[in-house]
């Protein structure tokens, strides 16, 4: 059961196609994340969720509503949506109480409580209440944010990209802050980032966005174990993608043979392995052996340089693992891969996107 | 953040009550009411050029030969040349020279040099030359003109100029000097060209002033285009004389805008790469600084002094017989009156306009911003004679009514109204009032209550620019005003005319004690807003 339900929405500036035929559902309840680099159109489409901008074609309902239908649409202080943008949008000349008030009714007996209320569920002391915007803090702001549209209690939730200005350690801290409030609160949610990790970690949905369309949507762990192409794989993560022979359910690739799904088609394809499936094991003389050429340490991970022994005109793969023990540079190694590799589709597709 | 146990039942309480949601059509585009202002404004501010297209076909041109091509004309037309050519130079030279000096030398009292290099624009061009035909009655024609002109302009090319020097990167600076270049080459070769936008900017604005003013020219006794016009005016109203000759002021404003942009060019010059500049270092005057306080005590004297003086000085020799008071408080109070009303309703004709080039930039947005600029450029002269000829021949009950005035006025302040408008919209962004939206209000209650609430005190400024602008109108007041009318700025001129000086001086005082504060907050607005 679709809450909200996006139909082959699209929007033009001038001769470009910000959005393109794009659709999607989101259930009650859930968390969706759609991402994308920027310019893939992502923000458009949660401006006219909101009812910011006017589509040209399309439509967009909520709760069996249809919100825009076409050059038609609510307005916006109509459709109890909230939205929490990536610098909070606060109001500089009101305090930090006006704020959260704006949207509750002047007259309402409870606004004070409600207004502690609200305080106490994004954790900020009662005193901030009287400051300024600008006398708080990046993450502060985010939280009275959060507030400030928590307060009307609206159906839906949109993010844009609300951490992206906060440092690292602030960023996660948020994201995990965020997640619990909407899910107690069982607001359903859409948030846009450009963030993969972001995406991935907050989501129970992931919508993938590039150049205006909607190219693949799933569960987190669907999405990037099983791209739809070699751009969303690589955008998702770092990845090793191989040309493969493929071969009732068996993979012959330089690297070796792996395990692919049952039903993918013999032929050439392109296959995907994400780090995580590779580990280095001692070389084997029945697999091919690699060389380290070059080993670099960035604190959790390390950085090889492989060079395939017996096919010295093979390109160097580049791989990021993590571990204590690295064999160091010259030293030979072997590969083994855990799971199943993943079957992009045909690379000539994907390039004409 | 441990408030989970707070349940989502008591958040979702009382939702606040929402109204039945019903699709509504979006107006976008060319049928957005915003742009439909905006382009009526712009077809308004039109009318002046169509006016002067308008007399060229109408005279026919053997008219416009026999009128225009006279030995008389030429006379303007080599004074007006002459004048540009002189005034121009000295006042760039003047102002880079006192901007240099305030913002790169470590001259004692900088903030009183800053008020000083800025003050001559409280004080109305006409009132210097009242000062220094005053101080010096043998002064008149291209020497006293050039003289006056250069004193009382230099602040419009000084504040672009110390504004952009302040912002300049020293980081360009000290590479240049670190690859051998002395500070005379270092300021030749990487100060100077930074300056051009700057200078070329407030030059034009100086060169479209010196085309436009009637006041100081007809007092030192210098013919220019303006002078004549008014005068064949003031001899036989609606004269083809006085429209053709407006008509040939219009194409000096034109050729002088194109030069402008020519000079110009398309060069920009910003800043690579990010961080925060660093601030630069003042210069150490050592053995010149007796020649740096030499310059900005002379240009005190001589920009200050000699008006403030004169005025002290006939007010000293007038008593109190000068202060008719009935007389000088009505002619304060309409100054005002008219001074602010024209404000506002600049203010609000500039809206749309501003609101498109923040909100919504196109091409045709571009096309109408530039209607809201050029007609400002034209001198005041030319949109008064344009209403004089629209109100008698088409609509007579207009003619000399309040109302003509009024848009004469909006008309001539237009740009002023649009840029501050414009600055202060930029202050609020549209993320707030989308904020304000999706928190209830509906779209205009948000505009309210948060655009116009942030933009407020942007746009008391431009309504007090446009109101230091109208205080100090002469030109235009004086064709177009009423009978009976009674303003500062004409119940001086009429002193001036009868040689009462002593009589001028308090209406010269009450003009530069209103322009002082609005002087001042110009100069605020000046220090934080970007060049161009």
């Amino acid at each position: 059961m679709s809450f909200l339900t996006v139909r082959a929405l699209s929007k033009h500036y001038g001769p470009v196609a910000a959005l393109d035929d794009v659709s999607l559902d989101v259930r009650q309840g859930s968390r969706t994340a759609i991402v994308g680099p920027s310019g893939s159109g992502k923000s458009t489409l949660l401006r006219i969720i909101a009812g910011f901008e006017a589509a040209d074609a399309g439509t967009v309902e909520l709760d069996n509503a249809t919100l825009v239908d076409g050059a038609n649409a609510v307005p916006a202080h109509l459709r109890g949506i909230g939205i929490v943008s990536q610098d909070g949008a606060l109001f500089p000349h009101l305090s930090i109480a006006d704020n959260i008030a704006f949207g509750l009714d002047r007259r309402s007996p409870d606004r004070k409580k409600r207004i502690a209320d609200l305080m106490a569920l994004i954790g900020l002391d009662l005193a901030m209440l009287e400051r300024r915007p600008h006398q708080l803090s990046g993450g502060q702001q985010q939280r009275v944010a959060l507030a400030r549209a928590l307060a009307r209690q609206p159906r839906l939730m949109l993010l844009d990209e609300p951490f992206s200005a906060l440092d690292t350690g602030l960023r996660e801290q948020m994201r995990q802050a965020v997640t619990q409030i909407l899910g107690d609160a069982g607001i359903t949610a859409v948030l846009v980032t450009h963030d993969q990790a972001e995406a991935l970690s907050f989501a129970d949905q992931v919508a993938l966005m590039r150049g205006g369309r909607l190219v693949q949507r799933g569960t987190p762990r669907d999405v990037y174990f099983h791209p739809a192409d070699r751009e969303t794989a690589l955008f998702l993560g770092d990845a090793l993608i191989l040309p493969a022979k493929l071969d009732g359910g068996t993979a012959s690739t330089p690297l070796g043979c792996f395990p692919v799904a049952k039903h993918e088609p013999s032929g050439m394809a392109q296959i995907l392995l994400r780090p995580e499936q590779i580990q280095l094991v001692p070389p084997d003389s029945g697999q091919p052996q690699l060389e380290i050429l070059h080993a670099a340490f960035s604190g959790a991970n390390w950085t090889l340089q492989l060079r395939l022994i017996d096919q010295p005109n093979h390109p160097p793969l580049h791989l990021r693992i993590s571990g204590v023990d690295i064999p160091s540079t010259g030293s030979h190694v072997g590969l083994a891969v855990k799971g199943v590799a993943h079957v992009l589709e045909e690379a000539e597709m994907s390039q004409q996107q | 953040m441990t408030q989970a146990q707070l349940s989502a039942a008591s958040l979702l309480g009382d939702r606040v009550g929402r109204a039945p949601l019903s699709l509504r059509p979006q107006r976008r585009g060319l049928l957005s009411p915003v742009v439909l202002a905006a382009a009526v404004v712009s077809l308004i501010s039109l009318v002046p050029l169509g006016f002067v297209l308008w007399v060229a076909l109408d005279a026919g041109w053997d008219t416009v030969v026999r009128l225009v091509f006279r030995p008389r004309v030429g006379e303007f037309l080599v004074n007006t040349l002459l004048l540009e050519l002189l005034a121009v130079p000295l006042c760039i030279a003047l102002a880079v020279t006192l901007a240099w000096i305030t913002e790169r030398s470590d001259l004692p009292g900088i903030p009183l040099w800053r008020a000083v290099a800025v003050a001559p624009l409280a004080i109305p061009a006409f009132v210097h030359s009242y000062g220094w035909i005053s101080a010096a009655p043998s002064l008149h024609g291209l020497p006293g003109a050039v003289l006056v002109s250069v004193l009382a302009y230099s602040p419009f090319l000084y504040l672009p100029v110390a504004a952009q020097l302040r912002r300049l990167d020293p980081g360009l600076e000290n590479a240049a000097a670190s690859l051998g270049k002395t500070p005379p080459a270092v300021f030749a070769l990487v100060v100077l060209p930074q300056l051009r936008l700057a200078i070329c900017g407030g030059a034009l604005l100086v060169g479209l002033h010196l085309l436009a003013e009637y006041g100081l020219f007809a007092m030192i006794r210098f013919d220019t285009f303006a002078t004549a016009i008014v005068d064949q005016f003031q001899s036989s109203y609606n004269s083809p004389v006085a429209n053709l000759l407006g008509g040939v002021l219009v194409l000096c404003c034109i050729a002088l805008l194109a030069l402008e942009a020519l000079i110009r060019g398309s060069e920009r010059y910003a800043r690579v790469g990010s961080g925060a500049a660093q601030i630069a270092s003042r210069h150490h005057l050592g053995r010149a600084m007796p020649i740096a306080l030499a310059t900005v005590i002379l240009f005190a004297a001589l920009a200050l002094g000699v008006p403030l003086i004169t005025v002290a000085r006939w007010l000293w020799s007038g008593g109190w017989a000068v202060w008719p008071l009935e007389e000088i408080s009505a002619a304060f109070g309409q100054t005002l009156a008219l001074a602010f009303g024209g404000g506002i309703l600049a203010a609000l004709v500039a809206a749309p306009a501003a609101w498109l080039s923040v909100r919504a930039p196109s091409r045709l947005q571009r096309l109408i911003e530039a209607c809201h600029f050029y007609v400002g450029s034209l001198p005041g002269v030319v949109v008064a004679l344009a209403l004089v000829t629209i109100t008698v021949r088409i609509a007579l009950p207009l003619y000399q009514t309040y109302a003509t005035l009024i848009i004469a006025y909006v008309l001539l302040f237009l740009p002023r109204a649009v840029t501050a408008l414009r600055a202060s919209l930029a202050q609020a962004p549209v993320e707030l009032e989308w904020a304000a939206m999706a928190l209830g209000r509906p779209p205009l209650q948000a505009i309210w209550q948060v655009t116009v609430r942030l933009a407020a005190p942007g746009i008391a400024a431009g309504i007090a620019l446009v109101a230091l602008g109208i205080t100090n109108e002469l030109t235009a007041t004086l064709m177009l005003s009423p009978n009976g009318t009674r303003t500062l700025a004409t119940q001086f001129w009429i002193k001036t005319s009868e040689l009462d000086y002593a009589a001028a001086a308090p209406y010269a005082l009450m003009m530069i004690v209103l322009s002082l504060p609005l002087s001042l907050l110009l100069y605020t607005r000046a220090e934080k807003a970007p060049t161009r």
